[in-house]
Order: C-alpha cells, then sequence, then structure tokens
C-alpha cells in the first residue's frame, strides 16, 4: 500500500513539474525552483558564438618574453655580467652559448632563479636551451581562458545585451550565447580586438628616406595609423604607459565637438604620465592600439591629473566602442570567432511550434496503435505515455537542461520506444494465459517475467545516453540528457506505474483481458 | 508462427557481409556528404525582403563564392558557401563580412551558420570515438548481466549496424552532421535493448529447456519474441513518421535515417545477433 502511494506521490509530482512550460500562464503561481524548461537558441532565437583563444600570438609573445627575461638574468649589474652570443628565440625555443664554460652552472643557476619552475633549462657542453614547461604552458593557456572570460563578459555587459551566456567549453575554446541578438556583428567587433593600448614616443629623428625604405633603426619600428593605414609613422618601440595602468576611459566630447575618449590614470600610471609630459614638451607621443597609431599629439605642457584625451577622428559609436574596450581591460590574447550560429526570432517560433505539434501527432500515433493492439491495457500504456512525456519535460527543467530541436526529436523518439517496457509484459502475459494461466496471476507473472529483460534493454541504452553527454558537444548535450532522462522516466511509468494502474483496474478479479484471443 | 532463421542462417551472413562491403565501397569512393558542422563553412537562410530579389539575382550576385543556393517553401532561401582548402578562421571571417555586405539590405537573415575549419575534425573524432567506447561499455554490461558468448554477439551486431549506418548515409547522400551521429548513436541504443530483450529470452530457454537443439532453441526464442519485436519496431517508427510529417525540414533528415535505424537494428537482432550465438557455447552443463 505505501508503495503505492509512494509511486503515485511521484508520478503526481513529476507532471506538476512539467506544468510551468506546458502552461506557462500557470508559472507565476510555481516557486522559483519549478520553473519553464529553458530553450535553445534555436528555439528561442539568438546568437552563438564560439571563440578559440590564439594560443600560438600568445605563446610567441611569451616567448620574446623569456628572451627577454634571459637577457637581462645574464646582465645584471648587481650580480655581474655573464658574457655569450647567439641568443636566439625559436618558436618560444630559446638558445644561447656561454663564453666560458667556468660559467655555465653559475649562469644556469641564475636563470633558475629568476624564470622558476615553469622553464626548462637543459645545458649540452656551453649551450643552453630554455622552453616552458608543458604544464606552464597548460597553465597559461588556462589563466587566459579564464581572464579572457571575464573581460569579454564586461564589454558585452557594457553594450546591454540581455542574458548572455559566456563559459569555456572543451578546455580551450569559449562559448558565447546571446539570446535575442540576431546580428552579432558588432559584439564581434568588440570581442575581435585584443584591445593593447600603449603609450610611446615619436622617433623625431628618423628621416622620411628611412620611413620609405622600411628598415627602422634599433629600438624603433614603424606603425601605420588607424584611420590610415597607409601612412606609417616611426616609435620607439619602449613602452613609456601602458594601458593596464588606466583606471577609467569614457567617450566625450572636445572643445570642437568632436567624439574623443577621455582616459584617467590610476596612481602609478598618472605618475609616469605626468613624467613623460614633463620631460617631452613640444615632442609628439602615440597612442598605439593593437599596432596601430589612433593619433599622435604634441605635448604642449605637462598633464599632471592623470587625465588625457584621445582624439583620433572617432565617430561617437567608435569612441563609446574604444571607451568600453580601455575599460574592460586588454584580452592576454587574442580571440578568433571559430563558429557562429544565428537563428532569427520568427524562425525559433516557426521551430517550436514544428515541434509541439510534432510530438503531439507522434504521442497520438503510438496511442491509436497501443489501445488497438492491447484494448483497455492500450488505453493505460497511453495514459502513462503522458505522464511519461511529461515527466521527461518536467525534470530536464528541474536539471537545468536546455531543450533544443534535436531534444525535441529526442522525446519523440523515447516515447516511441518507451512503449516497448509496455509491450514486453503485455506480451508476456499473452503467452501466460496461452498457457492456461489465470489472468490475475497472468498478470503478476507477466510484469515479473519481463522485468529483466525491460531492466538490461533500457540500462545498456542509459550506457549510450550517458556517453554522448560525455562526448557530444552543444545542442547534442541537451539532447543526451533528455534521453537519460527519459529512459528513467520511461522505467518509472511503464514498470511501476502501469502496473498500479493495471492493479487497479484488475481490482483482484480474475476480469477477461480484451486482446488476448480464446484458443 | 514458426519460422526458421537458423535454416537461412548461411544467406543472412552472406546478405550481411554484401551490405558491409556495399557500405565501404560507398564510403571510400562517394565518401559522407559532410555538413557544415563537419566540414566547416557558411550557412544561411535569408529571405528576400521584396520579390525582386530571385533566386538567380542572388546567385548572380555572389558568383565569386560559388554557392550552393536552395528554395525553401518557395519563401526563403538556403544559401550555403564551402569553406576554401586551407583557410584561416579569419579568411572565413573576412568571406561571411564580404557575404553580408553584398546581400546587404535585400534580404533578412532567419539563420546563419558559420563554421571555421578547426571545430569539425575535433567533432569527427568525438563522434566515432564516442560510439565505440559505447560498444565496449555495452559488450561489458551483457558480459556481466548475461555471459561472454552474448556479449560478443552483441557487439559484432553492433559493429554491423554501425558500419551500415555509416553506408546508409554515404549511399542515400544525407548530409552527415552532429545530430548524425547522435543518430547512429541512438539507433546502437535501440539496437542494444533490442538484442538484450532476445537475449533474456535465449537465456530463459537454455535454463527451461536442457535437452533441446541449440538451433532449435534459438528459432524458439527468436520466434516467441517476434511479436514483440515487430510491434516496438511500428512503435517507434510511427513516432518517427510524426516528425517526418510535422517536424519541418530540420527534422525530417534525423526521422528518415533514425526509422532506417530502427529497421536495420530490428533486422540485425532477428537475423544476426540471435543466429550468431549458434556459434559461441551457451549451455554451461554441455561438457558435463
Amino acid at each position: 500500500m505505501f508503495k503505492k502511494l509512494a509511486i503515485i506521490f511521484v508520478a503526481v509530482f513529476g507532471v506538476l513539474l512539467a506544468v510551468p512550460t506546458l502552461a506557462p500562464s500557470l508559472a507565476p503561481y510555481f516557486p522559483s525552483w519549478i520553473q519553464p524548461i529553458s530553450l535553445g537558441l534555436d528555439l528561442k532565437g539568438g546568437a552563438q558564438l564560439l571563440l578559440e583563444v590564439d594560443t600560438d600570438t600568445m605563446f610567441r609573445e611569451k616567448g620574446m618574453q623569456l628572451y627577454d627575461d634571459v637577457r637581462s638574468a645574464l646582465i645584471d649589474r648587481d650580480k655581474g655580467v655573464i658574457r655569450f652570443s647567439n641568443l636566439r628565440n625559436n618558436d618560444g625555443v630559446v638558445s644561447l652559448v656561454v663564453r666560458e664554460e667556468a660559467e655555465v652552472s653559475d649562469a644556469k643557476g641564475r636563470l633558475r632563479s629568476v624564470l622558476g619552475d615553469s622553464v626548462d633549462i637543459s645545458s649540452d657542453d656551453k649551450t643552453l636551451t630554455l622552453a616552458y614547461t608543458a604544464k606552464a604552458k597548460e597553465e597559461m593557456v588556462q589563466d587566459a581562458l579564464a581572464r579572457s572570460i571575464e573581460i569579454v563578459r564586461r564589454r558585452i555587459d557594457a553594450l546591454g545585451t540581455k542574458e548572455p551566456s559566456i563559459q569555456s567549453q572543451g578546455g580551450k575554446y569559449i562559448l558565447i550565447q546571446l539570446p535575442g541578438v540576431d546580428n552579432p556583428e558588432r559584439i564581434k567587433e568588440l570581442i575581435g580586438q585584443t584591445a593593447k593600448m600603449t603609450f610611446h614616443l615619436v622617433n623625431e629623428n628618423v628621416t622620411q628616406e628611412q620611413l620609405s625604405s622600411g628598415h627602422a633603426p634599433k629600438g624603433t619600428e614603424f606603425l601605420p595609423f588607424m584611420d590610415a593605414p597607409d601612412q606609417k609613422i616611426p616609435v620607439y618601440t619602449r613602452i613609456e604607459v601602458s594601458g593596464e595602468s588606466l583606471k577609467d576611459s569614457q567617450a566625450d566630447f572636445d572643445q570642437h565637438n568632436m567624439p574623443v575618449v577621455t582616459t584617467t590614470f590610476d596612481a602609478t600610471g598618472a605618475r609616469k604620465f605626468a613624467k613623460l609630459t614633463t620631460d617631452h614638451v613640444n615632442e609628439r607621443f602615440a597612442i598605439v592600439l593593437d599596432g596601430k597609431v589612433l593619433s599622435a599629439p604634441t605635448i604642449r605642457e605637462p598633464i599632471p591629473g592623470g587625465r588625457g584625451q584621445i582624439s583620433g577622428g572617432f565617430t561617437l559609436q567608435g569612441a563609446k566602442d574604444l571607451a568600453v574596450l580601455l575599460r574592460s581591460g586588454a584580452l592576454p590574447a587574442p580571440l578568433q570567432v571559430i563558429e557562429e550560429r544565428t537563428v532569427g526570432a520568427g524562425l525559433g517560433a516557426d521551430t517550436i511550434a514544428a515541434g509541439k505539434v510534432a510530438s503531439l501527432a507522434g504521442m497520438i500515433f503510438i496511442m491509436i496503435f497501443m489501445i488497438f493492439c492491447y484494448r483497455a491495457f492500450g488505453v493505460i500504456a497511453s495514459f502513462v505515455l503522458v505522464v511519461n512525456l511529461a515527466m521527461i519535460i518536467g525534470i530536464s527543467a528541474l536539471l537545468g537542461a536546455t531543450l533544443t530541436l534535436p531534444g525535441i526529436a529526442g522525446i519523440v523518439l523515447t516515447l516511441g520506444m518507451a512503449v516497448d517496457a509496455n509491450i514486453l509484459p503485455f506480451e508476456r502475459i499473452r503467452d501466460e494465459i496461452r498457457e492456461g494461466v489465470t489472468p490475475l496471476r497472468a498478470v503478476e507473472a507477466g510484469f515479473h517475467r519481463s522485468m529483466k529483460a525491460v531492466m538490461d534493454g533500457n540500462l545498456t541504452n542509459l550506457i549510450c545516453s550517458l556517453v554522448l553527454f560525455q562526448f557530444g558537444a552543444g545542442p547534442i548535450r541537451g539532447f543526451a540528457v533528455t534521453l537519460s532522462v527519459g529512459v528513467l522516466t520511461t522505467l518509472f511509468t511503464c514498470v511501476s506505474l502501469s502496473k498500479v494502474i493495471i492493479d487497479w483496474y484488475m481490482n483482484g478479479k480474475n476480469k477477461k483481458i480484451g486482446y488476448v484471443k480464446n484458443k | 508462427m514458426k519460422l526458421k532463421f537458423m535454416k537461412y542462417r548461411k544467406l543472412s551472413y552472406w546478405i550481411s557481409g554484401l551490405l558491409v562491403a556495399l557500405s565501404i565501397l560507398s564510403l571510400a569512393t562517394r565518401g559522407l556528404n559532410y555538413g557544415i558542422d563537419f566540414a566547416g563553412g557558411i550557412s544561411m537562410e535569408v529571405t528576400p525582403v521584396s520579390a525582386d530579389y530571385t533566386i538567380d539575382k542572388m546567385r548572380h550576385a555572389l558568383a565569386d563564392f560559388n554557392p550552393e543556393l536552395q528554395s525553401i517553401d518557395n519563401k526563403s532561401i538556403l544559401v550555403r558557401v564551402g569553406l576554401p582548402k586551407g583557410a584561416t578562421d579569419a579568411q572565413q571571417n573576412q568571406r561571411v563580412a564580404e557575404i553580408k555586405n553584398i546581400l546587404g539590405d535585400n534580404v533578412q537573415y532567419s539563420q546563419v551558420q558559420i563554421v571555421g575549419p578547426k571545430i569539425g575534425g575535433e567533432l569527427v573524432r568525438g563522434g566515432i570515438l564516442a560510439v565505440l567506447f559505447s560498444f565496449i561499455l555495452m559488450a561489458v554490461y551483457v558480459w556481466v548481466r548475461y555471459r561472454g558468448g552474448y556479449a560478443v554477439g552483441s557487439f559484432l551486431s553492433l559493429v554491423l549496424d554501425f558500419i551500415i549506418m555509416f553506408g546508409f548515409f554515404s549511399v542515400t547522400g544525407l548530409e552527415f552532421n552532429q545530430t548524425s551521429i547522435a543518430v547512429i548513436l541512438m539507433g546502437v541504443g535501440y539496437s542494444i535493448n533490442d538484442k538484450v530483450v532476445n537475449y533474456d529470452r535465449i537465456e530463459e530457454n537454455i535454463k527451461k529447456y536442457h535437452k533441446m537443439p541449440m538451433s532449435d532453441l534459438i528459432d524458439l526464442s527468436v520466434n516467441e519474441m517476434l511479436r514483440r519485436t515487430i510491434m516496438t519496431g511500428v512503435s517507434t517508427i510511427l513516432a518517427m513518421v510524426a516528425l517526418y510529417l510535422f517536424g519541418g525540414t530540420m527534422l525530417q533528415e534525423f526521422a528518415i535515417s533514425m526509422t532506417f535505424a530502427v529497421i536495420m537494428g530490428t533486422m540485425t537482432s532477428i537475423y544476426i545477433s540471435n543466429v550468431i550465438l549458434y556459434h559461441f557455447n551457451l549451455r554451461d552443463n554441455e561438457e558435463k
């Protein structure tokens, strides 16, 4: 008796879970943890971007940094200079030859203490080879991924997109989902920029001939202007002030009513900026963003307050975007959009409508088939099928699974296969009655004897769904959750619930079982 | 109902072998019609703003990209542009921008999918790995719950299912995408359910009829289960018919390939996974 009540309770509860999804107008009457199932972007419309952190570029930069670190560690004013030659950076592997054999172990020790455990140092005679360890590289990637997600979130939040979801996927990708966005171009533009800003002095000694020949003197590089890529300007590679010292930036208008970006430095940045503008009055400095010069104004007077203004022929939109980029910080490495999927809201609505009709039609087909073949028992099987559908939706919603178009297909498929767990005992009952067993005992034996087959068949099926979940990506994962839930609800409704209802129907009497013909 | 499955055992093997050979031949020559999920590329569903902007005009405007255009329900147009060999993600994004620029305000976008060159290979590898991994897990399950012979029997027929399913995608030229991997796995799920249910009956009959020759016993079990096997198959196919009729274009290919998977799984249950047991020693007491 207790078992029966428990089964009925679970069934009612499971169906209740689905009510907010099936009848959204009733959702406000439910507690916050019973809410409609969330719909995938393919159903509600929106944009999805998959980004990859450009680790090649990141490692190249790290390699250059390693090169610099090695050089400054060996040419140390306090500890003395260890002489070396042939310092090279070959794709992140830095090598050098120490001049005196006696200094090799000294050099190794010093590099080890400066660089720490993240670098492998090996030596062959007088040649030292240094490279980041695999573990350190992995940590760099994870760190870059985490920081990129944070920065991308800040940039997207600044645009006021509703309910964006930004998460890492597969250990190296970033998945961005933007419900309701049907043209992600502006967002792509915003996250496609590294937004690394630096302030450099302009090298005024470079002649026009040098500039047109393209051969930059040591410590100088020729950078193109942002708004005129053909025009180049020679700047010192040394970074005077870096964008990391920015505290705030806003879009504004200057005295000529042109859009500009105002910047505010933090204490360190302000001090550096004040020194730069004091020491170099009447010289030009260049504001460089991702390797392009935004503007190169002449310093008229020292700027002590740590506040600056960047003008670069911006449109108002351009100024706003740059302000957002500077506020949210520079990405540790460039991001590449490797996948983009956009579904318009109209198409999503059509898809949901089609999915609803298809599920309903599928249910009705199966019901007619079951009732035709199993009469009264078919009606019971049809009833538990409805409970099954509601429970799949309700429990998926409870687990926070997302319903996608493949997910709807999966549910319809699950319903088609679910009746197997009814067909097995029903056929067994037929066999038992043919062997002369009374209907009441046939029902008992039918359910009991088919139990093992039902369990094993469904559990092997569950293995399939779980593997799909483990290996699948994106919409397929949601599909796998729905299928796994479906296996469990099928076992519950077709085995436990059907039995309770059939017992109630038989009412302890040897009723004739409609679908078994007399011999 | 008494059908002699064991008698035509050799024929089943020949037909299966033939299907496998055909599948492999088709996979080797025709290959799979990889969808954008795996091959990369651009796929856009657009609706022209005015009737003047016809599919021919669009084809002309996009001629440089060698696109594949297809009209859907006389309402919208599906534009597909493949990924050139060796293209990078940056180039791919560039092409998207160019295409959007050309189409401009003439169309509204109801769906845009852009997949770069990198992601596809990983998905294919992941998918195939997933399927093979699930085979092993299921075989282990069957081994633990029943016995080794059944595990080998189910494993072999699942591999057969698997190859022929791939062959099906190759021969029909249906688009092979992430959903196809799901279909193959679900087909495998259906198939293993079917096989286990039959094995359960064989095992039961082995315990019931100690003296019956193995080939008669298998025939008897398959016949006993035949009704159930067909009923479940029909019910699942009915669900797929509903998907095909009402689920819109996107679910039609799912419905077709899943229906094939169900028929396939049912056939290999009846003709292969059961009869193959004949070659394994399933009785404990045979040597006694």
